[in-house]
């Protein structure tokens, strides 16, 4: 590096008051015998103005950028929590889960899907990683850890210094288990099993098992499952269900959606008439659906006009 | 909140707290917003790229490492989106002029002397675009935000010499494109 670079760049620490009084006589001896460096070193006033119209702009704008960044990683999480979350499920082991979903539908089994290890106590934490840490050990060969009972996703590790690494995943563990069909587990299982969606097979069974289940959560699996199971034999089971329980509120609205927006003619006749027989709130709600929608098809107004009483 | 250290800071953003996340963007927004000034000419797409780079540091943060400072992260960060953004850019229309503010200038004799500095200041940051990349970068990074030469040499991923021969020839070349007063 010559000279002239060597000073320039020292230009720049002296106006940042960098220099030590050696460092700044011999600067100044420099810019006493370069014209070049001198120059620069006005031009750095230039360089200074600039950078301040460079850099310049109003709170308010940047204000606005952090605003929209936190609404987006809001929504962004809302999102991953009503959607990714469950979708977890059914896209990690799934032939475990399957199994699993199967097992409990026959009352011979159970699973416990997505523990994460920050969710639980230290007490259980402590139980997962030691079982996690024996079979980490047992395994000599990949076929071990594909056989294994303790099904690991969702993955993030960094290194944090010293030769350590810190990891963060999920981890769900197959078991088989029984218990009465009024259980809690029971309950929690089969809402898992209803949101399984890699067998159509398996959420019809669990939906159909479901009629047994007195709980909000498995309710709301239920007309989840309705709404938004992708096939049609599914939710048409889930509404037969649900119509063989007193019609609440939620369901109601479920019921109302499906007679809105269900792509099938079958299901939406079939809510019509879960909902006229579903005492005056039903035929209410049906005379309102009537009057205030614009357009709807033939058999949708015949089917109405005959439950409803104008 | 506000005199908190970074790391304790980034700890907190990664068990959830948005508010720390939302501190450290304030602390570094006007080193991320300098550096995307310099890849556009318009104040609005520079806050494009601030909006972007924000998003993928919060996306990335348990990546960091804390190999250098999370200023210096950002910033890569930052020099990235910028240049990604030059290539989206050269694929739709030519850039368009420099936005500097001309407006609320005074009046009567200094009127004259404002033009002139306003004038210099434009042929500045016009001539910034001339620059390499890397020359840009280290002249926006070293003379607009202050930021030490080796923070620079980490950056761009080379060394400290290399950050101060580049800064020499990027100001003596600028220098040539600003006429002398």
């Amino acid at each position: 590096m010559d000279d002239c670079t060597k000073f320039f760049n020292e230009i720049a620490d002296l106006r940042l008051r960098l220099l030590d009084d050696e460092e700044q006589t011999e600067l100044f001896a420099h810019l006493a015998s370069c014209g070049e460096c001198r120059d620069l070193m006005c031009f750095h006033e230039d360089l200074a103005s600039a950078g301040g119209e460079f850099g310049e702009v109003d709170d308010e704008a940047l204000g606005g950028v952090r605003r929209r960044v936190l609404e987006e990683i809001r929504s962004t999480e809302v999102a991953l929590a009503e959607v990714v979350r469950p979708a977890a499920l059914w896209t990690v082991g799934r032939t475990q889960l399957l199994a699993a979903a199967a097992a409990a539908i026959f009352a011979i089994g159970g699973f416990v899907a997505g523990l994460t290890v920050a969710g639980v106590s230290s007490t259980g934490r402590d139980l997962l990683v030691a079982t996690l840490e024996d079979g980490a050990q047992d395994h000599r060969r990949l076929r071990d850890v594909e056989d294994s009972p303790n099904i690991i996703s969702n993955v993030a590790v960094r290194s944090v210094g010293d030769g350590r690494v810190a990891m963060s995943f999920d981890v769900a563990r197959h078991l088989e288990i029984e218990r009465p069909l009024n259980d809690p587990l029971v309950n929690e299982v089969l809402v898992h099993a209803i949101l399984d969606q890699s067998s159509m097979g398996s959420r019809l069974k669990a939906v159909s098992m479901a009629s047994n289940a007195e709980n909000g959560k498995v309710e709301e699996a239920l007309v989840f499952s309705m709404l938004d199971d992708p096939d049609l034999p599914v939710r048409m089971r889930a509404l037969e269900i649900l119509a063989e329980r007193p019609i609440s509120h939620g369901v109601e609205q479920g019921l109302m959606k499906v007679l809105r927006h269900d792509e099938s003619m079958q299901i939406r006749l079939l809510a019509i008439e879960v909902l006229a027989n579903g005492g005056a709130g039903g035929q209410q709600v049906l005379e309102d659906f009537r009057e205030t929608e614009e357009a709807v098809e033939p058999a949708i107004a015949a089917r109405l006009a005959s439950y409803t009483k104008s | 909140m506000l005199e908190t250290v970074d790391e304790i800071l980034i700890e907190k953003t990664l068990a959830g707290s948005l508010e720390c996340f939302d501190v450290l963007m304030q602390r570094y927004q006007k080193d991320v917003f300098a550096v995307a000034r310099g890849y556009t000419r318009s104040v609005d797409d520079s806050l494009d790229i601030c909006q972007n780079v924000f998003l993928k540091a919060y996306r990335k943060l348990e990546t960091f490492a804390g190999r250098s400072s999370f200023k210096t992260w950002l910033v890569t960060i930052a020099n990235r989106e910028g240049l990604n953004w030059l290539r989206t850019q050269s694929r739709k229309t030519p850039p368009n002029a420099v936005d500097i503010e001309t407006a609320n200038l005074p009046s009567g004799d200094d009127q004259e002397a404002v033009l002139l500095d306003t004038e210099r200041r434009e042929q500045v940051v016009e001539g910034l675009q001339v620059l390499n990349q890397r020359g840009r970068l280290a002249v926006i990074l070293r003379y607009f935000r202050d930021m030490p030469i080796r923070e620079i040499a980490v950056i761009l991923d080379c060394s400290e010499g290399v950050v101060k021969n580049l800064l020499f020839r990027s100001v003596r070349k600028l220098r040539e494109m600003v006429p002398a007063e």
